[in-house]
């Protein structure tokens, strides 16, 4: 069992000083970006050498913490299927589920009137109103198999590589969409009708698969529970349109042999539906035994 | 005697199917229209041709109406015809023929009289000078599922009309592939519901010279699969209560969209003159089809006066061109807001022309004007493109 007080405690002050200063930069980031924040709960257990099973839960924010974006509880079972003489080098197999529970913010957005002559000219534009669409939950199951390799070059450093095949199924769902519309739709001028038109918008059930791939480096500071990481995850979408890299620093800590906190910030180049755009903080804590 | 009368019927006959041989078919023209089993059926026997009475006398149903009663001379050498209404001007024909396309010339005029012919079998109707009123149901109901020629004799005037308080689903109703030929003029009345309605597609040939819809408590063509006009003078006027020309996908039992190339929902214009008059009806539309609208040649007017009414309006794309011939398209919308709205929140305003999908324009001449200028609201479509021609018209994309 690990003692905190047996550590560097400057060390630690820093960490926690460079935390709150990574929160009120992140914020700042988010007048651009998204931030959210993501609160990670795992429970492993091994069943024998080199194989494990896993449950976990997430919770996940967004709109600058505002608003949740998704629970996510889940499993996986691990099984290593090699590992050299001196534990060097190891390669693990992983097959996992996750039941998420989405929201998707709502949203306003203006619509424009656009006038063309009979050339195709435009000759008049204005705002005919906007439109108002109420946020949704929508559910999706999530199965994953992957294939990871982990290469400790000596005692300090260790590096892996994780090929991931995601499978997402989303149920359809709607919601309610207000269209208020000028109360002449000719007239800029003539304000908009307070009574707007309300539709129902359809989002059809829907499949994705998505190819990730993720390169880990770890750094293990020696007398120290704390283990720095950086990793670069890159997600292709096989049949829809999507190109996500994830670029995520973080620190694993151990609190003792069975508990481990992970903190992290992770920045996203790509917006899609399934995870907010920009910046993202998380917290994990993970329970072996 | 009885010889000479059928060969005296073949030879009017000959006349009004001389005047239209030179008729394109369109259905095979566009590749989408057609009867395949027209197609592939054996070259029909041709009742005008006078080396073969006999011939003539198994194909042909004479049926002439005078005040409340009709005769009916069917061939004693014709099988699987028969007639159940003995001399009553309400005359119905039941056919069993699935081998050969058997002939029914119908003329004199009767105020309370219908015509009902149900087979399976593909045939043709010849209007010779026919005035049909009805006082049960439809004035002309065909029933065969096949390819139904309706043929007008040369300058003969043809004229129906239904019974108002009936439950018939237009004056001239075909269960079956509506083509109509001939230049005489058809004048039709729908009195309780649609004027003309097709189950299947309806093809208006070159050879037609007029056809005017003079009154339609609904709509005044309604048709399944496509409307296709070649050619001739179609006219709406403004006692048209609901649409002008309205083609609906054609549906099975479970009002799913029956699986067809035929089945496009669309109207194919590639000639001849429509005029239409919306000024009876809110909500009305002068053409509307489900699918595509396709205008490769043609004269069009349409009057939108009625409030929330539209010119032309299609769920599909639109394309104008002058592929078969010069297209002018001439659209007056000057209909106001809509006050009885499909609901409270749909108080939609007139526009001559409003497409769900795409507009282009490839040639051709469009205008869509209110009061002799171009008004605000012409043109709503999905994206407009214009390729070629002559568009005088506001548009507006969504």
């Amino acid at each position: 069992m690990y003692n905190l007080t047996m550590y560097n405690v400057p060390f630690m002050k820093r960490l926690l000083s460079l935390l709150v200063f990574s929160c009120s930069l992140f914020t700042t980031f988010a007048q651009s970006d998204d931030f959210g924040m993501d609160f990670n709960l795992g429970v492993e257990k091994k069943i024998r050498p080199g194989m494990s099973f896993g449950i976990e839960g997430e919770a996940r924010t967004q709109d600058n913490t505002r608003k949740i974006e998704r629970w996510t509880v889940g499993g996986v079972f691990d099984m290593r299927l090699y590992q050299n003489a001196s534990k060097s080098f190891n390669l693990k197999a992983s097959v996992g589920w996750k039941y998420m529970w989405r929201y998707n913010l709502p949203e306003v957005n203006t619509k424009y009137e656009v006038v063309k002559d009979g050339n195709g000219n435009v000759v008049d534009s204005y705002s005919k109103g906007y439109n108002d669409k109420e946020g949704y939950w929508r559910n999706s199951h999530r199965t994953s198999v992957s294939l990871s390799s982990s290469y400790k070059p000596n005692k300090r450093w260790s590096f892996g590589l994780k090929e991931t095949f995601q499978f997402t199924h989303s149920n359809q769902k709607s919601t309610t969409v207000r269209k208020y519309r000028l109360v002449d739709e000719d007239d800029p001028d003539s304000g908009l009708n307070p009574n707007p038109t309300v539709d129902e918008k359809v989002y059809a059930k829907k499949d994705r698969s998505v190819l990730r791939s993720k390169v880990t480096a770890q750094y293990n500071i020696r007398h120290c529970p704390v283990n720095p990481y950086a990793s670069v995850d890159y997600g292709c979408g096989l049949n829809y349109s999507a190109n996500k890299w994830k670029f995520t620093a973080g620190t694993d800590i151990n609190l003792s042999k069975q508990h481990k906190l992970d903190v992290f910030y992770r920045y996203q180049t790509e917006n899609d539906d399934d995870d907010p755009n920009g910046h993202l903080l998380g917290i994990g804590y993970n329970i072996k035994f | 005697m009885k010889k000479l009368t059928y060969l005296c019927c073949a030879l009017l006959m000959g006349s009004v199917l001389f005047s239209s041989c030179g008729d394109d078919d369109p259905a095979t023209e566009n590749g989408q229209g057609g009867n395949n089993t027209e197609n592939t059926d054996p070259e029909p026997e041709d009742p005008t041709d006078p080396t073969e009475p006999e011939e003539v006398n198994d194909t042909l149903v004479l049926i002439t109406y005078s005040g409340s009663t009709a005769t009916v001379n069917i061939p004693e050498a014709m099988e699987g015809v028969t007639c159940t209404s003995g001399t009553s001007s309400h005359v119905v024909l039941e056919s069993t023929n699935t081998t050969k396309e058997l002939y029914y010339a119908i003329s004199g005029s009767s105020t309370a009289g219908s015509l009902t012919i149900n087979g399976s079998y593909k045939l043709s109707v010849m209007l010779n000078g026919v005035d049909l009123t009805s006082d049960k149901g439809a004035a002309l109901n065909i029933q065969c599922g096949k390819r139904i020629n309706l043929i007008m004799a040369e300058n003969s005037t043809n004229s129906l009309a239904d019974y108002a308080a009936g439950e018939q689903k237009a004056c001239l109703y075909t269960k079956g592939h509506l083509e109509i030929e001939g230049a005489g003029t058809l004048n039709v009345k729908g009195n309780s519901n649609h004027a003309i309605a097709a189950k299947e597609y309806l093809q208006v040939k070159k050879s037609v010279k007029a056809i005017n819809i003079l009154k339609a408590t609904n709509d005044a063509i309604h048709v399944g699969e496509f409307f296709q006009m070649n050619g001739g003078e179609l006219t709406i006027d403004e006692n048209t209560v609901n649409d002008g020309i309205q083609v609906e996908y054609k549906t099975d039992d479970n009002d799913q969209p029956v699986d067809d190339a035929e089945n496009t929902g669309g109207v194919i214009i590639k000639g001849g003159k429509i005029n239409i008059t919306l000024d009876n009806a809110e909500d009305a539309k002068g053409i509307k089809a489900e699918g595509n609208v396709d205008i490769t040649g043609g004269t069009i007017v349409i009057n939108a006066k009625s409030n929330g009414s539209r010119g032309i309006q299609t769920d599909g794309d639109m394309n104008i061109s002058e592929a078969d011939n010069t297209t002018v398209i001439t659209i007056a919308a000057t209909g106001g807001k809509c006050t009885v709205p499909e609901d409270s929140e749909d108080p939609h305003k007139c526009w001559g022309i409003k497409v769900d999908g795409d507009l282009t324009v490839n040639a051709g001449t469009l205008t869509v004007s209110k009061d002799g200028s171009t008004s605000k609201n012409g043109i709503r479509c999905g994206s407009y493109t214009k390729k070629g021609g002559t568009v005088k018209a506001q548009i507006k994309e969504d």
